[in-house]
């Protein structure tokens, strides 16, 4: 693994698939559109030999004589090279092969079962599981995708796994709520939720995490989107996390965005074993508003563990200039106590944004982190 | 101890329905094919209210995208703004954002509304709830803003009554999620909302936390009742003062943040448990929360367990 310098720029969550990846794993002829899109990936980030004959079938229109499989390591080292390209220190590959950071997960794990389609927002849905019985794992996951990235980069790599907590919270818990007797009240609720929590701990995320050291894996994101919804549950998040990682040899690092870090802090620090937190903090950076005001939550109780900085906002499409990123670093020094202790990423992945916004994002961020260097390094 | 139940919160749409939205957001489907089918599967939650003797039956909104949306396309001064969490769930609803102060737009709500002869009750966010999620852009003070949301929901309550609805269920989430609500603010509101319309026509729901403590204002914010979240509330906090004379207690035993259905055993030893402790005249049974928060069967089977109990009740 090569070494990172000051203020190490890393992605943190999945970039959108460009449409050849989608259309292509759907079998059929690739639109123009698709095909222009190859074109100009292709221009940018030459991430595939020109000679391969898969390139050859997609830009002809054609992906139906590609395997899936191949297809989607193509995928992969597609949104590997994309990142690396935009000059990233620590990149995976913008979880190409991966259609959602639920659904996948859950499958490979026993006891649930899916119920159905629930809402999202408006009348979008997705489709949701009940753990019906005892948590268990068929197999543990993502190691494929693990080694062919190992295998791509001379980079830093660090894979992202869903995180306990996030997945007991994204499924309703039946097998544990059915063994508390009687009436389910409030505290019934909570006592059986955490026993769900733990158990996937225990049963599924352990287990997993253990594979892919072996794999090679050197640096573990968990992610814990769902870690903020509940404010009195933080304890929760901690536990599940503590419980997750017990004897696993990596640097251990988590990403939650969007949440109330008042309500999450200090009690997540209690997460002994999380060497980082990638958090947002662009969205909140407003004018009249110090975004990155939250971490004096860091500062106050002397922690000095590093801070995955979201510099990107990644609900918006105006380009974050290199300037404003190091304004932001810059401010975000003045709360820690060691610039070592930052790390520069967006809040979150990308995949909201095109492919063309994302990458003059990721390429500022990396150019106003050169600039930050030379102030703080 | 009379015992009535009804489908006191949205429903979730079924999975053709889903099927079908998703279709015509991919241009596969014309508006008029998904609107047909809302109209065929609000016929069936008809009727399953009618197959479960429910005396307050509300269709299931399966139109309606969350609590705001009709009523802010309904009204002027208002739109529908960013993507926000509902409460502690993973379902998102857009905000209402006020632009200026809102008024409704004659008759525009009358597409959302039910069939004649099914027009019993309706659910409509309670003045609370909306203006405390709405984001004021309007420049002045929130209290004018919130007066005018209230005047609002005032002016849709006289239209949907002419049109013969006979009951408002009021969704009022926040006043049991927050820690605190001032009473003579709450009381304003309310008294704003009601003016000229007999108390018996508002049934005030709360949900995603503790809204017993609601019970005894009832009289005073002239509603004619109040459903609690028992899946929040604690079983003492309402069995350990008598249900003022004349209030409603609303029981919201239906919990839609779990899949499983809950036994009808364990609901009927609670309500034995409340009829001794709080004496209630008069119970509503119904989800606690929104049952849109599962899918179509899982919400159905679990609304089944209301009539069962309703059948053990006599």
């Amino acid at each position: 693994m090569s070494e990172v310098p000051l203020l190490p720029t890393q992605e943190v969550g999945s970039l959108r698939k460009p449409f050849w990846l989608v259309e292509g794993a759907r079998r059929g002829k690739l639109s123009d559109v698709a095909v222009d899109e190859l074109e100009g990936l292709l221009r940018r980030v030459p991430f595939a030999d020109a000679n391969d004959p898969r390139l050859k079938s997609l830009l002809e229109g054609n992906a139906s004589s590609i395997p899936v499989e191949s297809l989607r390591e193509l995928g992969s080292l597609f949104g590997l090279r994309f990142l690396e390209s935009a000059g990233l220190d620590i990149v995976y590959d913008g979880e190409m092969r991966r259609v959602e950071m639920y659904e996948y997960p859950i499958r490979q794990a026993t006891g649930f079962q899916f119920l159905g389609h629930v809402r999202s927002f408006d009348n979008k849905y997705y489709l949701k599981a009940a753990g019906v019985d005892a948590v268990g794992l068929r197999a543990p996951y993502h190691l494929e995708e693990l080694s062919f990235v190992e295998q791509q980069t001379q980079r830093v790599s660090k894979i992202p796994v869903t995180g306990a907590y996030t997945l007991a919270d994204w499924s309703w818990n039946e097998y544990y709520l059915r063994k508390q007797k009687g009436w389910k009240g409030p505290e019934q609720r909570r006592a059986a939720q955490r026993e769900f929590t733990i158990e996937i701990a225990r049963k599924v995320i352990r287990p997993t995490l253990k594979a892919l050291v072996e794999k090679g894996a050197k640096v573990i994101q968990i992610d814990e989107p769902a870690a903020g919804t509940h404010p009195e549950e933080t304890d929760l998040v901690v536990e599940s996390f503590n419980e997750s990682t017990v004897g696993i040899d990596a640097k251990l690092v988590m990403h939650i965005c969007f949440s109330d870090y008042n309500c999450l802090f200090p009690g997540m620090l209690e997460a002994k074993r999380c060497r980082q937190f990638l958090l947002e903090f662009a969205n909140r950076d407003v004018e009249g508003r110090d975004g990155y005001a939250d971490l004096a939550l860091f500062s106050d109780v002397n922690d000095g563990r590093e801070v995955g900085l979201g510099v990107l906002d990644i609900h918006r499409d105006n380009i974050e200039t290199p300037e404003k990123v190091e304004e932001r670093i810059l401010k975000a020094a003045r709360y820690l106590k060691d610039p070592s202790q930052i790390y520069v990423n967006p809040d979150c992945g990308l995949r909201t944004r095109t492919l063309d916004v994302a990458w003059q994002k990721l390429v500022n961020m990396v150019r106003g982190t050169e600039l930050a260097r030379k102030k703080l390094g | 101890m009379q015992t009535e139940a009804g489908t006191t919160t949205f429903l979730p749409r079924p999975e053709e329905l889903v099927t079908a939205t998703r279709e015509l957001d991919r241009g596969r489907r014309s508006r008029e094919e998904v609107d047909k089918l809302v109209t065929k599967w609000t016929g069936e939650v008809y009727r399953v209210e009618d197959r479960l003797h429910f005396a307050w039956k509300t269709g299931g909104h399966l139109s309606w995208q969350d609590l705001f949306r009709p009523i802010i396309d309904s009204s002027d001064g208002m739109v529908a703004g960013a993507l926000t969490r509902w409460f502690e769930t993973n379902t998102f609803f857009r905000r209402p954002v006020i632009e200026d102060l809102p008024r409704l737009r004659a008759g525009a709500f009358a597409q959302h509304l039910p069939p004649p002869e099914q027009r019993l009750a309706l659910i409509l966010p309670g003045p609370w709830t909306f203006a405390g999620l709405a984001e004021n852009r309007t420049g002045k003070d929130l209290t004018e803003v919130a007066s005018a949301l209230t005047t609002l929901l005032h002016d849709l309550t006289l239209e949907l009554l002419q049109k013969g609805v006979q009951h408002i269920l009021l969704h009022e989430p926040l006043l049991a999620y927050a820690d605190e609500v001032p009473e003579a603010e709450l009381t304003q509101l309310y008294h704003s909302l009601t003016e000229g319309i007999a108390p018996e026509r508002f049934l005030i729901w709360t949900y995603f936390g503790d809204g017993s403590w609601l019970l005894p204002q009832a009289s005073k914010l002239r509603v004619s009742g109040v459903g609690v979240d028992l899946a929040e509330t604690p079983l003492s906090n309402l069995t350990r003062q008598p249900v003022p004379k004349g209030v409603t207690l609303g029981l919201g035993c239906i919990d839609s943040r779990t899949s499983l259905p809950e036994d009808p055993k364990d609901i009927q030893d609670v309500l034995q448990k409340i009829g001794e402790g709080a004496r209630p005249e008069r119970v509503l049974l119904g989800p606690s929360s929104p049952l849109d928060l599962l899918p179509w069967e899982t919400a159905v089977t679990k609304l089944s367990v209301l009539g069962e109990v309703l059948g053990r009740s006599g």
